[in-house]
């Protein structure tokens, strides 16, 4: 009997597209003689599928049609029963499809990589692949992120954040407090989007208005930050939990602006690569010390934020006075991030192996603790035990 | 009017009858569903089954002798229906479990009862055989009803084939999936004392490093560990780690035809069920059918303490492995172990001559055995001995197996409830006396199914504890006499223990005595098929 792995993907994300790619390079490099892949796909519009045809690339540009061929899904909630159901059920048809030992949820962004649908994994009672509810909603919400790496003494750029409301009433005195504190250029950003979408620089007071303009849009929370105005990015990727950690090498991705935008990050370099087809710097052109700090301060980061899986970590390098701050954790990378993996000599198929097997790791040592007691104590009535 | 009331007469038997059918369910559910079993237990204490009050309608006999059938018929519905409004009510420890094979026989006997009823309903009304057979009819119905039981074991009897052929079939699936899993290790745990906790001390430690699935409770017969196999068991699992009881020869054998253990370990061999086997011979030879079930490449673990396996360790066809206290050549042992209200500390050493500080939650020195068995296991399956040593310190008592417990009023509770063997009592005795505390008070029922011994077993374990207790509760009147016996013969004072009716009365007494800083144990716990 080989373990069912459930890959959950897609999602009601601005990513949507991307998890797709990153899914479906999973599912092909997840070792066949171990696993059985169950696809589990939700559209854009939050609805759960499953189907073999999920499972090639080309069936998606028509997705109309290739929806209408795969079977609309509903997976038991119940703890411990890991069901995937038909839906709507029928008398003549069999209801329960599949049965599933672990969830792989290759998701970008909200509702799938911030927590949501770990949380959905929580109650089914099932091990799952990367970080917990917690760790997943901080790595995604970049003012609670901050908060948290700064007060571990990890270095984050200069920011400052306000409620989209807020801005719209007192629009002049947040205009006041980012100049005094901050300076331009700064960076907007959206508190807890995922991917690039809605970050825009800006130079000057037209430029802030706009970008918190666009911001708003995207988040009722706006973050903004010091510019780094000499900025190199490098990324570096850990494997492990809390207790074991392995770190990648680093890369740097070559952006022809000076933010890796949307298109850079996602679109450009071929059709359907996803974040591997970006076009990067492996290993990173960077001093070996500045390596080795950027390690370092990978794996602090992700034990810190009690992050398990694989996460890229992505930092900010001054790169006038060589200072180094943490950016931000992507807890479910694009591609997984396998492309820093295979020159340290681990294949994209060991990678999924390791995941699936510090899924199962973490949920041996959650079932070690107490959640409830078996027994019903508004069924005992001073038959046995002492009261006082 | 006289059908109606003919036909009201015999529903009234019939809804009395089918309520103590229900009763029956129970206790044959309680006896495994095995009608010698039944028979065997119901003679060791009728009065728990039959009634007096159920002899109440041979009264109908007299008007129905004399020829007033109405009225005769009239008095068996009256007192039908009045047993049934006040019938007993009792609070079942361990209630019915209404699975589909117990609705499947009580269905069977529910019709076997309803066809009687008919057909005494339709000899009355029709008067065939005139006044004799009226009072015939009464006079074959009442006793029927006192023993319904009767009809439980035919009703078990008539389904005996289909549920065997049901059992079959499972079992074979359960083969098959267990067949299926090739790198699934299964290790068995057998022995008449401490499968329990060995097996989930093994689970816990092996869950560091595997994935690892163990019969849960007391899921240890071949029907029980079929269940787990097809419903628990998951292509995630590494390891099954399986108790292994036995209740007569062969069961062993059958259960390791069933999952094919690579690894066996056997605990200790006492007089549990010495009742069911006759010898200490068979509980041996049934024991060691474990042993012989494993494949060349497997591993037997054998505690070198218990004097009853020292025969069987030459006798084992795979390579053994031993481990000990009292025997420090054994391939795993412990010394030093001491014991305070916290637990148990130890330093064990293994064949290699590592020497390592334990540290546990548990108490008693058979929870060291239990242990060290554990540990073995965990060591030859390839864990790191420090990774093993951690987890030990995390493992939390089984309940009711010597659980260390305080109350918020302060009060030190030792809950041995699912102990029931003289080595056990012994060594929660021990405990009892080595944790400091105000009064140490024990709460006991005493022991059964100990064959031709157990009224000494049980009058020596009340001498016993009356050399440790300040106060001493006994549970039930009738089956502690030999306790009683024991007590009186140390003359233990009349006003330092207590002989309860049942275990809410026991209970009760013990709110009236119990002080902060004492401590209780709860040694012991008869189902209810013993309640007397």
């Amino acid at each position: 009997m080989k373990i069912r792995v459930g890959v959950f993907f897609g999602g009601r994300s601005v990513e949507h597209e991307v998890a797709i790619i990153s899914a479906l390079q999973t599912i092909h490099a997840i070792d066949q003689d171990k696993y059985q892949v169950i696809p589990v796909y939700i559209s854009k519009q939050g609805i759960w599928y499953t189907g073999d045809l999920l499972l090639d690339v080309d069936n998606y540009r028509d997705l109309d049609g290739l929806l209408a061929k795969c079977k609309k899904i509903l997976v038991s909630h119940n703890t411990g029963e890991h069901t995937v159901f038909n839906y709507p059920q029928g008398m003549f048809r069999k209801n329960i499809l599949e049965q599933i030992d672990v969830a792989f949820p290759v998701m970008h962004g909200a509702h799938g990589e911030d927590g949501c649908l770990q949380g959905f994994f929580e109650l089914m009672g099932i091990p799952y692949v990367g970080p917990n509810v917690l760790a997943s909603a901080v790595g995604m919400d970049k003012i609670m992120l901050k908060a948290v790496l700064r007060d571990a003494g990890l270095p984050v750029v200069n920011d400052s954040w306000f409620y989209a409301k807020e801005w719209l009433n007192h629009r002049e005195e947040i205009i006041g407090k980012l100049e005094k504190e901050l300076g331009y250029p700064m960076i907007v950003k959206p508190a807890d989007l995922g991917s690039s979408v809605g970050i825009t620089k800006a130079a000057g007071r037209e430029e802030l208005e706009d970008a918190v303009e666009l911001a708003r849009h995207f988040s009722q929370r706006i973050l903004v930050e010091e510019m780094i105005v000499d900025l190199r990015e490098i990324n570096c990727a850990v494997l492990g939990d809390h207790e074991e950690t392995e770190v990648s090498v680093c890369e740097e991705p070559v952006s022809s602006s000076d933010i890796l935008s949307y298109q850079d990050k996602y679109l450009s370099g071929g059709s359907s690569k996803g974040m591997s087809g970006t076009r990067r710097r492996i290993p990173a052109d960077i001093p070996e010390k500045m390596t080795h700090t950027i390690q370092e301060m990978a794996r602090k980061a992700f034990v810190t934020l009690n992050l398990a899986g694989v996460c890229r970590i992505d930092f900010l390098v001054d790169a006038k006075n060589g200072r180094v701050y943490v950016n931000e954790p992507n807890t479910i990378p694009g591609s997984l991030a396998f492309y820093l993996w295979e020159p340290v000599g681990k294949t994209f198929t060991q990678l999924t192996t390791d995941l699936i097997d510090i899924a199962l790791k973490g949920h041996r040592e959650k079932e070690n603790l107490v959640f409830s007691y078996e027994s019903n104590i508004l069924a005992v009535r001073g038959s046995k035990g002492i009261k006082k | 009017m006289f059908r109606i009331l003919s036909l009201a007469a015999f529903i009234g038997f019939f809804v009395y009858t089918a309520w103590k059918l229900k009763r029956d369910l129970h206790m044959m559910q309680q006896n495994s569903y095995r009608n010698e079993r039944y028979l065997k237990w119901f003679r060791g204490s009728p009065g728990k089954h039959v009634r007096l009050r159920d002899l109440v309608p041979a009264l109908a006999l007299v008007p129905a002798a004399l020829d007033y059938p109405v009225i005769a018929a009239s008095l068996w519905l009256f007192i039908y229906v009045l047993l049934f409004v006040w019938r007993e009510k009792v609070r079942e420890k361990k209630k019915l479990v209404m699975t589909k094979r117990a609705a499947r026989l009580y269905a069977v006997a529910l019709a076997l009862a309803l066809v009687i009823a008919a057909g005494a309903g339709h000899v009355y009304f029709n008067g065939f055989g005139g006044v004799y057979g009226r009072f015939l009819i009464m006079l074959v119905l009442v006793p029927l009803n006192i023993f319904s039981f009767v009809i439980m074991l035919f009703a078990n009897r008539l389904l005996a084939p289909l549920e065997q052929a049901n059992n079959n079939r499972y079992f074979r699936d359960a083969q098959r999936i267990v067949r299926q899993m090739p790198s699934l290790t299964v290790i068995g745990v057998t022995g008449s004392f401490g499968k329990t906790s060995t097996k989930h001390i093994l689970s816990r430690i092996l869950s560091e490093k595997f994935n690892v699935l163990m019969t849960p409770g007391s899921f240890n017969t071949p029907m029980g560990v079929t269940k787990v196999i097809r419903t628990m068991l998951k292509p995630i699992h590494e390891m099954l780690v399986i108790e292994m009881g036995a209740k007569q020869k062969g069961d062993i054998a059958e259960l390791c035809r069933l999952v094919s253990p690579r690894y066996g370990i056997l605990t200790a061999i006492g007089e549990q069920h010495l009742e069911t086997f006759k010898s200490l011979e068979n509980i041996k030879n049934t024991k060691f059918e474990l042993i012989e079930a494993l494949p060349a490449d497997g591993l037997a673990f054998f505690n070198l303490d218990d004097p009853n396996i020292w025969d069987l360790v030459p006798r084992s066809p795979v390579k053994s492995i031993t481990y000990g206290i009292d025997h420090q050549d054994a391939d795993y042992s412990a010394r030093e172990i001491k014991l305070t209200p916290r637990g148990t500390g130890f330093i064990l050493r293994t064949c290699q001559g590592e020497e390592v500080p334990f540290q546990t939650k548990l108490l008693g020195r058979h929870n060291i055995y239990n242990i060290l068995a554990a540990v073995a296991a965990a060591c030859e399956l390839g864990m790191d001995l420090c990774d093993v040593a951690r987890a030990v310190q995390d493992v939390e008592p089984v309940p009711h197996r010597l659980a260390l417990k305080r109350t918020p009023g302060n009060i030190t509770i030792i809950d041995d409830a699912f102990n029931a063997n003289p080595v056990g009592s012994q060594m929660a005795l021990e405990a009892l006396a080595a944790i400091p505390g105000g009064q140490k008070i024990i709460v006991t029922p005493g022991m059964i199914e100990l064959g031709e011994k157990q009224y000494e077993i049980n009058k020596e374990f009340a001498v016993n504890a009356a050399k440790v207790c300040d106060y001493i509760i006994l549970v039930g009147r009738k089956h502690t006499k030999p306790l009683q016996d024991g007590l009186k013969s140390v003359q233990m004072p009349r006003e330092r223990f207590y002989v309860a009716r049942d275990l809410a009365d026991a209970n009760r007494h013990l709110q009236t005595l119990v002080r902060p800083g004492d401590v209780v144990l709860f040694e012991n716990d008869l189902p209810d098929t013993y309640n007397e």
